[in-house]
């Protein structure tokens, strides 16, 4: 191999490595780039190199590497290995901080919940199943449950249902961005959250972020439980059947 | 799907829906916590006493559900306290009656991985001693990077990269000397640091001083090559010459920081796998790559 080549390929990977995200979850955009090197360095006549072109298209099982990377530390964290618990909580401690202050907005109450998911983690990692959904999934599910467990405990329905008026926010491009790396993924979300009614986008986030139960959103919304029930329902299924979640 | 859902109207309770066997269509609530503790518990005791069938299309709607509000919901990134994960590793111990390891868990948000890369080069924390050794009995072996002397080397990949992470500020000169020109490099007024992901976990972290044209690197918490294998860096020429080998690592090394010199006439640092003694040219693609100068 030429050594321009060599040189070209090093150069291609090193502005890939430039524009992807230290240390986020998934990084579909960084997996795609490398094919696009290895493209690249396979045809040597190539001159035109993507240093700055558009992110390449997401190849199917993208972040797939990331997942097996938190499947494995997972596996370590239930054999009580510290070393993978720690970096498994560097990974993740973000995202479990961010749903948690999300929801409890104060900072002390969302880091006790950070410290009480991440003993829940300790203690549970045996019982994660792969073969029973994401890592991801698993690990927000549990930070979920315990920010609205939080929040319902040291806040009344009513002080919940005035807080979360008071601090919602509709998701804008940029969140989703911060942790789904890969554009055309990111993008997707955001389309995706378009195609609920503004009904059904309401009751979700209320529901999700503001800990309230269905009720509780009825009454909020003044809306019948009913109603509020198939909104949720609808609302997930739709959004679930357009990210094609399987 | 409206038409499906006219004949699922849901009830006022939940009782009732799961009397009129809705269960199924409770899976996106019960996924959202939008249920009372009450209630959580009928649709749990309802689903663990359902026929087999029934119990895996829930679990199979509650996946997705909960996959769903991952992706979409969940994404919300935001810094914890630095000193956060110090707090859980005691809980930790606390709770499995293990001494906590102290050293996961340097006070400085970066460091902790800086920790990890004394602790963990593959082997699990309590064989520290083992690693101590090992590397006394590696003393008289050929060393493949040049450095300061050893015994105290394991150090100084924690060390080192904890100065990285408080941004070149000395810290201890008890395990440094002041001659060495790893810490020469790291206590440089100009010091950057650059980091790039490593396959299969860890990090590989670059602190570059253009003053002094040199960079420290230091891997944390880093897999080993594989078998027969060493991991090589090279700094790829700004005038597009060939790569220039800057030595390799072997498992071993991997705890060690490593010193490269001619920083300010390179376009990019890459790192990649090759046979043990290295090789003259890098073997593509390479597992790591970082921009310099650019």
């Amino acid at each position: 191999m030429g050594t321009s080549v060599a040189h070209q390929a090093l150069q291609c990977y090193a502005a890939i490595s430039s524009r992807t995200r230290f240390n986020t979850s998934y990084n579909p955009q960084r997996i795609a780039g490398r094919s696009l090197c290895l493209e690249a360095m396979e045809t040597p006549k190539s001159t035109q190199f993507p240093v700055s072109g558009q992110p390449p298209q997401s190849p199917t099982g993208a972040g797939s590497e990331d997942r097996d990377m938190l499947v494995g530390l997972i596996k370590l964290t239930a054999e009580g290995d510290q070393s993978a618990f720690a970096r498994l909580y560097h990974l993740t401690a973000k995202r479990v901080y961010g749903m948690a202050r999300r929801v409890l907005i104060d900072a002390e109450l969302a880091e006790d919940t950070t410290q009480e998911v991440s003993l829940q983690v300790w203690q549970s990692a045996a019982k994660f199943d792969p073969a029973a959904g994401s890592p991801l999934a698993w690990l927000m599910t549990i930070a979920h449950r315990r920010a609205v467990d939080k929040v319902r405990s040291t806040q009344s329905s009513t002080n919940r249902e005035a807080r979360y008026g008071a601090t919602s926010q509709v998701i804008e491009h940029d969140d989703v961005v911060d942790t789904v790396t890969g554009q055309m993924e990111a993008e997707s979300v955001v389309q995706c959250l378009d195609t609920l009614t503004q009904t059904q986008q309401e009751s979700v986030k209320l529901a999700y972020y503001g800990g309230l139960t269905y009720r509780e959103v009825a009454e909020k919304l003044g809306a019948a439980v009913p109603t509020i029930k198939s909104r949720i329902r609808d609302g997930l299924l739709r959004l679930k059947n357009c990210l094609e979640v399987s | 799907m409206n038409d499906e859902n006219k004949n699922k109207q849901f009830a006022e309770i939940i009782q009732t829906d799961l009397a009129e066997g809705r269960v199924l269509e409770l899976a996106e609530v019960y996924a959202l916590d939008a249920v009372s503790e009450e209630e959580r518990a009928d649709i749990e005791e309802y689903i663990s006493a359902a026929p087999l069938p029934l119990q895996r299309d829930f679990t199979v709607r509650l996946r997705q559900a909960r996959e769903t509000l991952a992706t979409a919901f969940a994404t919300s990134q935001v810094e914890p306290p630095p000193d956060l994960l110090a707090k859980i590793l005691s809980a930790l111990s606390a709770s499995s009656a293990e001494a906590p390891d102290a050293a996961l868990a340097a006070p400085v948000t970066d460091a902790p991985r800086a920790a990890e890369a004394n602790v963990y080069s593959g082997t699990a924390p309590d064989s520290d001693a083992d690693q101590l050794d090992e590397f006394s009995a590696r003393r008289a072996r050929k060393t493949q990077l040049h450095g300061p002397s050893t015994g105290r080397r394991w150090l100084i990949g924690a060390a080192a990269a904890a100065l990285i992470a408080v941004g070149g500020v000395a810290v201890g000169s008890t395990v440094l000397s002041n001659q060495d020109p790893t810490h020469q490099i790291l206590s440089a007024s100009d010091v950057q640091t650059k980091k790039v992901d490593m396959p299969g976990g860890g990090t590989a972290t670059l602190a570059i001083s253009h003053a002094q044209d040199a960079a420290v690197v230091t891997m944390n918490s880093v897999s080993a090559p594989p078998s027969g294998k060493v991991y090589q860096m090279w700094l790829l020429p700004k005038n597009g010459t060939a790569p220039i080998s800057q030595g390799t690592m072997d498992a071993e090394a991997l705890s060690r920081a490593a010193t490269i010199e001619g920083v300010d006439a390179a376009a990019a640092f890459a790192i990649t796998v090759e046979p043990a003694g290295g090789s003259v040219s890098p073997t593509l693609p390479p597992v790591a790559a970082v921009p310099l100068n650019s």
